[in-house]
């Protein structure tokens, strides 16, 4: 009995195994394209050699005025973002405001709806006020478009912190302000992070807003505009694109391997309570 | 007298800390949908001025041959539907596997196999779009390396392999959440339940069909409308898979982003953008009651 049961989980394993080959494979072979040499490479693609190093430099050259524009664009709305859900969750799942229903049932509407119905409208704003293909376009939307899950999630995390604690701050005489910035904003902290995590993740993998407010011709195109150009339509520039490729990958891979705790408990609190 | 006024108090600052979440809801959500519906009763090309007043005509214009929306929906529809059959198979597969595994074992295996789905589309689209490449793309390279002829014309105009690639890119990229979602479900399931099964001789099969099967069905519905809710809206993966001349892949948002930004027509842009989200909430209900029936 023990031993069939072993037998199945070592077939278990390895069909597990299996399926992360192939959805690992992927990125090993980018990764071991780009540091090869194009004609060596096509010739023999199942080798892993670093020969051309310098794809590096070449892709480097290519991307790093959109590496800039991502990182800029995305760490000013995170902050702004984060600031945003931060006093509204306060306002929520503290203050318990008059309205604060109404309002989260407002937040929440927004996230069901086609990106189709508001990219149009947007569009035309942002040309009225002549922002189109500048950062702009990107920034304001990424700070103030309503993070519904984000302010949900912070709430609720929030009037979560026992009450006693609260009043405690108010009986020493603390205010609104005090307890905000004193208790309740310290013991946030982990919320603070994922919605922070989420939100730069997703400005920075965002692909159609930019692509409308933007364009692939601008001078502030970001990551996944430029993503566009590196598709191989000539073997001199296959292993400097996959080298792009990897450039492109790196910052969120470092980030899912510092908080993957994060992603991975956000991904299904976000899709239980949706 | 004290409460009052501290209800008084939290009101007030309730309401100034809500301003800039609230201008951004006014500005974001509120005033584009408005104004949507407003350009879809206009002639906007793509400067809203001189608009005229045109009533239905924009909705009406998509029932006439002239437009490709219905066929572009239809392409949609088969792409959601393979592609959530898989995506909720594999996953719920995946899942299993997962949970029968312990320890560390199990928290790699979460890790790696969620992480495509962090990665950005675009590039993990035209990552793709390498490998599918006729002369030197890995897939090709793979085939000829087991001794297969090569495919060559993967995502080529005219190739029957269009939608398989697709939908191949798109599982590669989403199974992990559906895998996830599956996974936690699994994990809440009382284990003497389990525990007591194993002790009456049920084999695993059985097990997982009544079982573990019937207590996930809820999460099978939250999964199912997530890929198809996806699918539906999808059209980034196919405007970065495919090159500009392919028309046989035109999903219905990526005709009306074409509607809009290529023939430059706002007003049907608009009207047939509410069309679809009032086609997406019916399907959302229909499928959200079906499931609930067989809750039950």
């Amino acid at each position: 009995m023990k031993r069939k049961v072993s037998i199945s989980k070592i077939l278990l394993a390895i069909v597990l195994a299996v399926v992360t080959v192939a959805v690992l494979y992927p990125l090993v072979f980018t990764l071991s394209a780009s540091f090869a040499d194009p004609y060596e490479f096509s010739a023999n693609p199942f080798q892993f050699a670093i020969t051309n190093p310098e794809n590096y430099e070449y892709a480097w050259d290519e991307l790093k005025d959109s590496v800039w524009t991502s990182t800029v664009i995305a760490t000013v709305s995170v902050v702004g973002h984060v600031l945003i859900t931060c006093m509204v969750s306060y306002a929520i799942g503290v203050l318990n405001f008059k309205g604060s229903k109404l309002f989260s049932f407002f937040m929440l509407s927004g996230m069901f709806l086609t990106s189709e119905i508001t990219s149009i409208p947007k569009l035309i704003m942002f040309s009225k006020l002549e922002l189109v293909g500048t950062v702009w376009a990107l920034i304001i939307p990424y700070i103030f478009a309503p993070g519904g899950m984000a302010v949900i999630l912070m709430s609720n995390y929030m009037k979560r912190i026992p009450k006693e604690i609260k009043e405690a701050a108010i009986l020493d005489g603390a205010g609104f302000k005090d307890l905000f910035l004193r208790v309740v904003l310290p013991l946030s902290k982990p919320m603070l992070a994922f919605s922070a995590i989420q939100h730069f993740v997703g400005v920075w993998n965002d692909f159609l807003w930019p692509l409308i407010a933007v364009g692939v011709f601008s001078d502030f195109k970001t990551m996944p505009l430029a993503a566009m150009g590196l598709k191989s339509l000539d073997l001199s520039l296959y292993c400097i694109n996959f080298a792009g490729l990897v450039i492109m990958f790196v910052p969120t891979l470092l980030i899912y391997a510092f908080f993957s705790k994060y992603f991975l408990e956000g991904a299904t609190v976000g899709a239980l309570k949706g | 007298m004290e409460i009052s006024s501290l209800q008084r108090k939290s009101n007030f600052w309730g309401w100034i800390l809500s301003i800039p979440a609230a201008v951004g809801i006014l500005i974001f959500t509120v005033y584009p949908v408005v104004y949507s519906l407003y350009l879809s009763f206009t002639d906007c090309g793509y400067v809203p001025e001189n608009l005229t007043f045109v009533g239905l005509s924009n909705y009406k214009w998509i029932f006439t041959d002239h437009s490709l929306f219905f066929e572009s929906l239809g392409l949609s529809l088969t792409f959601t539907v393979l592609s959530t059959a898989i995506q909720t198979v594999l996953g719920f597969f995946l899942a299993y596997m997962l949970y029968s595994l312990k320890g560390k074992l199990q928290g790699f295996y979460r890790v790696i196999l969620y992480l495509p789905n962090i990665l950005p589309t675009a590039a993990a689209a035209v990552m793709w779009v390498n490998f599918f490449e006729p002369n030197y793309g890995m897939l090709d390279m793979l085939l000829q390396a087991i001794g297969m002829e090569p495919v060559r014309d993967w995502i080529s105009e005219g190739s029957d392999l269009q939608l398989f690639c697709v939908i191949l890119v798109n599982t590669w990229k989403h199974v992990g959440l559906t895998m996830l979602i599956y996974f936690v479900a699994m994990n809440a399931i009382n284990k003497e339940i389990l525990e007591s099964a194993q002790v009456d001789g049920a084999n695993r099969l059985a097990v997982v069909t009544r079982i573990i099967l019937p207590v996930t069905w809820y999460t099978t519905g939250i999964n199912v409308l997530l890929s198809m809710i996806g699918g539906l809206k999808s059209y980034d993966l196919f405007m970065l898979l495919f090159d500009k001349t392919t028309v046989s892949m035109n999903v219905v948002g990526l005709y009306i982003f074409n509607t809009a930004f290529t023939d430059q027509n706002y007003g049907r842009a608009t009207a047939m953008s509410i069309l679809l989200a009032i086609i997406i909430s019916i399907l959302i209900v229909i499928v959200n009651k079906v499931m609930k029936e067989k809750d039950e």
